[in-house]
């Protein structure tokens, strides 16, 4: 036979269709493992291939999808393992009989990979490898990954298999799509096409899960995105259920319909998965075998991508701005943050980078004497989970790109190497093992001043890393941006190395942005020109401050001239932000302010203003106010009047939160002057607990907040109180009210215990009751004084509850 | 074709996530709000801003499923092959009565949120309450995430889901989540119980969703998610 990836270019091939369904018409029963099938029921597996072929398959899948040592644990079978594998590949042989590809099936390992999951990821990848070098061994044509639902997953796979065959046979890598054409692990076909490019897989694609229809998209939009061959196997639609069995229901005929329009939009290998039976591929041969595949210009740009996106790098495309604050160097707090292994700081930042406008986010977390491999992967971990940008892993040390290149579930760009033989030698293996891209810089042992020097940096990084299988669209050049104060000669020598390396090599560039003005003033209108110059010399992307709203500008404006932006869309879009219309906004609202500090006081209140009240407070005390004018006159009755809003449902239980706690914050600058005044006395004693057994006390505290703002004197007894305590805490302080909470229905009963005991021994306590799970049904059943439904009846109900005690005159809120 | 992951848990150590102004606000009860900026007072939305900027740093999302094989039904009770005891009471029944199988899951957004709500309930007990509301939610939102992990196998299987059934509620007692912990090894991603059977971290949450059977020709239908939804 010709070589697979030669035939590839000029017919289309036809793959198999389902193994399963088909072995259990052959007697296999449901549950047990079919791979075993391959030593137990050898003529079975030889049979069911041999239709296959007879069918038109030009490339059959080995019975091993379940095979790996991980799957076989699952029977204790792990240690036939290779036997298995051996005997799968031997049947596909026989029934092959030299007229089709065998394809050594690999199947997902079955359960979640790190760092979503928790099968370690050097776990995951020694478990593929050891399934492909068995199938190698064995002598399969080419290795097929198949049914892959994570991106991370089919990281590890490929990583170990081509480990595994060291480029001996083609590899071929489908993954799963849903109707949505999302991957479960919510990667889309170009973000995991951006992945397997990096990969270099011969054939990538998709199977299973849905049927046909919801595949014909997924193949367009992944033939319009990679000039890698394309494969599709969908389901014969999705399965039912009819007297016990599951059934496929799309059948041969409605599959094969869907054929051309695979090979219109750039399919070369179509098969079946679940459902599919050799009927299928006979009408599939009928109707596209051997017919010219589509030919799909080879995309020029480079992509990089996180689990979920992948941006375009180079010419047309919109310039891409790296943020570059995830970074110690000079920052005490982030360097301090990072020595005691936190990622608080580390996310906060990548999630305002993302929020300014960056495209990407160079990570570095390089701090003297931290182990940095194992903080970068803390880091990466971190930021992907909040984050969708793709990342540029920074680091010096191989060690740390490592780490982070294992754990990133996406296509990463690494941050740096340079002609150095020693770098190369230690990164570049690197790319490759982990398909990501890497920043070149054109330096060497030195920086060379002229711009010929550095193309020759840049020839010798691109040749050694062909030699050691990286591909030039796996580079992206730095050319290097110097300190312009220093040697203005050296700016224009890097605007010629760009236009030279855009010219002759006809390849991405980046710069880091910041140099170019250390040691002037005004350093951004230094940068930002620069900035403009050499996007207009090609420049494609650069790793600067995402929070400059001038770069933001230089870039958006250079950009037209660029040819970056087609339409103006980007800048007219942007530019909204910009224009003076954004501006009368803000001059507007300032025309709603307060005239007084009295109204400024009230008005905080009202908006739960917490930041600001304590300075309107001083304001009104120098200016004459008494404390008592301040609490009594213009807090209490704003206060009030958030508690009637909220009763209108006009504010909510937020505002009234956000009230009463800048209320609280006010009252704390007016609490010595109340109290030089006399003690002030309480409106009545409130013992408060979530009831014993319960942990839940947010909404409890909120009350707390509300009735001590409202004069009552509360003791916070906390949560999973028990009920003697409660009471001890009542008769100590001669409280009115015991106020209980409770959030679970296994624990409101400690309520009735706590009410019952009280009626019995005669104590003098109104008790309140209020929860998510607590009712006025239920209140009334265990005969509570009263029930609150939500943090705005607190105040009226113990101002309710108060009033019942002689000798008690206080107002009721309404 | 994937193999179904019977009886073994399948974990989810590290589950990104996005904090959507819009669900919580949803979660505060302010209506007719879906972003921060919509709301008329500045200092109000900081604080909920601030709030959900922390549980950026604080959350980490965690997970675990596991399907259970039902084998029968029996006066107020669903059988499976794993336990006899856990699925008690008549709406279990009524959920599960024509599933083949009976998925557990468990989720959190693990210990920091609340840790920083306690420690910040004496003296901000505003701002802790909108921390913990953010960690409700995202509680929540962790289940959510199981639970459609759980759908797409569902589906691929030729099911359909049920809506998911939270421990506790109805007549499924809460004394149940002793099983359910044990089946699913929640241990393992740091939920235990105390003695009321509440979950610490109490930001967690756990189900159960039935695998439902879709008889030929039937269409499938959008139920609610969760029992909270059809209430």
């Amino acid at each position: 036979m010709k070589p697979l990836l030669e035939r590839l270019k000029y017919e289309v091939l036809l793959l198999d269709g389902s193994m399963g369904a088909l072995l259990q018409s052959r007697g296999l029963p449901a549950g047990y493992a079919p791979d075993l099938w391959n030593i137990e029921k050898p003529h079975e597996i030889q049979a069911v291939h041999t239709e296959y072929v007879n069918a038109g398959s030009d490339i059959i899948l080995t019975n091993t999808f379940g095979a790996s040592r991980l799957r076989l644990s699952e029977y204790n079978a792990q240690d036939r393992i290779r036997e298995i594998n051996f005997h799968a590949v031997e049947l596909a042989k026989r029934a092959s009989r030299g007229k089709a590809y065998v394809a050594g099936d690999i199947g997902p390992s079955g359960t979640t990979i790190a760092p979503f999951g928790d099968l370690p990821f050097d776990d995951a990848i020694a478990i593929f490898y050891e399934q492909a070098k068995l199938l190698l061994e064995a002598g399969a044509d080419l290795i097929a990954i198949e049914t892959m639902f994570d991106i991370q997953e089919m990281r590890a796979a490929l990583i170990g298999v081509r480990e595994a065959i060291n480029g001996r046979i083609p590899i071929m890598a489908l993954m799963t799509f849903n109707m949505d054409g999302i991957t479960d692990s919510g990667s889309d076909p170009e973000t995991a096409a951006s992945v397997l490019e990096g990969f270099g897989v011969d054939i990538m694609g998709l199977n299973c899960s849905v049927g046909p229809e919801a595949m014909v998209p997924v193949v367009s939009r992944l033939g319009q995105t990679t000039d890698t061959f394309i494969a599709v196997e969908p389901n014969a639609g999705l399965p039912v259920h009819r007297n016990g069995e599951t059934l496929y229901l799309t059948g041969a005929e409605e599959v094969a319909r869907f054929a051309p329009s695979f090979v219109e939009a750039g399919a070369n290998i179509i098969g079946g998965c679940c459902g599919t039976t050799p009927e299928y591929i006979k009408i599939l041969a009928k109707t596209v075998k051997g017919s010219a595949p589509i030919s799909r210009p080879t995309p020029s740009l480079l992509k990089i991508s996180s689990r979920t996106s992948m941006t375009l790098i180079g010419e047309g495309v919109p310039f891409l701005i790296v943020g570059e604050k995830i970074n110690p160097t000079g920052k005490k707090i982030f360097s301090e943050a990072i020595a005691n292994g936190q990622v608080d700081l580390i996310v906060a930042e990548a999630r305002k980078e993302a929020e300014a406008g960056a495209g990407a986010l160079d990570v570095n977390v390089g701090v003297p004497l931290v182990n940095e491999a194992e903080m970068m992967a803390k880091a990466i971990t971190a930021i992907q989970n909040v984050v969708s940008l793709p990342l540029v892993i920074d680091s010096s040390y191989a060690s740390a790109l490592e780490a982070g290149l294992k754990l990133y579930p996406g296509r990463a760009l690494v941050n740096s190497i340079n002609a150095e033989d020693e770098r190369l030698e230690e990164v570049l293996p690197l790319i490759r093992k982990y398909g990501a891209a890497v920043i070149a810089l054109v330096s060497g042992d030195n920086i060379p001043e002229t711009a010929a020097e550095r193309m020759k940096n840049a020839e010798k990084i691109l040749r050694r890393a062909e030699e050691l299988g990286v591909k030039p669209r796996d580079l992206i050049f730095d050319t290097l941006a110097l300190t312009v104060s220093a040697v203005q000669e050296a700016a224009k020598q890097t605007l010629d190395t760009i236009s030279l390396i855009k010219k002759e090599l006809r390849l991405p560039t980046i710069l880091g942005l910041s140099n170019v003005s250390f040691g002037l003033p005004a350093r951004k209108i230094v940068h930002n020109n620069f900035l403009s110059m050499a996007i207009g010399a090609g420049l494609d992307a650069a790793i600067c401050d995402p929070y400059d709203q001038v770069l933001h500008q230089t870039v958006a404006a250079s950009s037209l001239f660029a040819r970056r932006d087609p339409d103006c869309r980007i800048y007219l879009n942007k530019a909204e932000a910009w224009t003076p219309a954004s501006a009368n906004q803000s001059a507007t609202s300032k025309e709603t302010a307060p005239k007084t500090t009295s109204e400024a006081i009230r008005q905080a209140i009202l908006e739960g203003e917490r930041d600001g009240i304590a300075a309107l407070c001083q304001k009104g005390l120098d200016e004459g106010l008494s404390a008592f004018t301040i609490f009594l006159d213009i807090m209490t009755p704003a206060i009030r009047h958030l508690g009637d809003l909220f009763g209108q449902r006009v504010k909510f239980i937020p505002h009234l939160i956000a009230g009463a706690d800048a209320m609280k914050k006010g009252v704390e600058v007016l609490q010595p002057h109340l109290e030089a005044d006399g003690p002030v006395e309480p409106k009545g004693c409130v013992i408060f607990a979530t009831v014993k057994g319960d942990i839940h006390d947010i909404g409890k505290n909120i009350c707390i907040l509300m009735l001590r703002n409202f004069g009552f004197s509360v003791i916070d007894l906390g949560r999973n109180v028990p009920l003697d305590e409660i009471l001890a805490a009542a008769e100590k302080h001669q409280a009115q009210i015991i106020a209980l909470s409770a959030l679970m229905t296994t624990t409101m009963m400690q309520m009735k215990i706590a009410i019952e005991t009280i009626r019995e021994k005669n104590l003098p306590y109104k008790v309140m009751v209020g929860g998510a799970v607590v009712t006025p049904k239920f209140s009334t059943e265990i005969r509570a004084d009263g029930y609150g439904k939500d943090v705005g009846d607190v105040v009226p109900l113990a101002e309710r509850l108060i009033s019942a005690f002689s000798g008690l005159d206080v107002p009721v809120a309404q | 074709m994937p193999s179904m992951r019977l009886g073994a848990p399948v974990f989810f150590n590290n589950i990104p996530f996005q904090i959507e102004e819009r669900q919580i606000l949803r979660e505060m009860r302010i209506p007719r709000k879906s972003f921060l900026k919509d709301l008329d007072e500045p200092g109000l939305a900081s604080q909920i801003k601030k709030a959900i900027d922390e549980g950026y740093r604080l959350i980490h999302g965690m997970g675990v499923f596991r399907t259970l094989s039902i084998s029968g039904i029996e006066d107020r009770k669903v059988l499976t092959r794993e336990t006899n005891t856990l699925f008690v009471g008549e709406k279990m029944v009524k959920l599960l009565k024509n599933c083949d199988y009976a998925t557990l899951l468990v989720a959190t957004i693990g210990p920091q949120v609340e840790d920083r709500v306690d420690a910040l309930a004496a003296s901000e007990p505003a701002y802790s309450y909108f921390l913990e509301r953010v960690g409700a939610w995202m509680a929540d939102y962790m289940g959510i995430i199981i639970d459609h992990a759980i759908e797409k196998e569902i589906l691929r299987f030729g099911y359909k889901k049920t809506f998911r059934f939270g421990v506790g509620y109805g007549d499924w007692p809460l004394s149940t989540q002793t099983e359910v912990m044990e089946l699913t090894q929640a241990n393992k991603i740091g939920i235990s119980l105390n003695e009321s059977f509440i979950m610490s971290p109490r930001l967690s949450v756990s189900a159960v969703i039935g695998w439902e059977r879709i008889i030929e020709g039937q269409k499938l239908n959008n139920e609610p998610e969760s029992e909270n939804e059809e209430q």
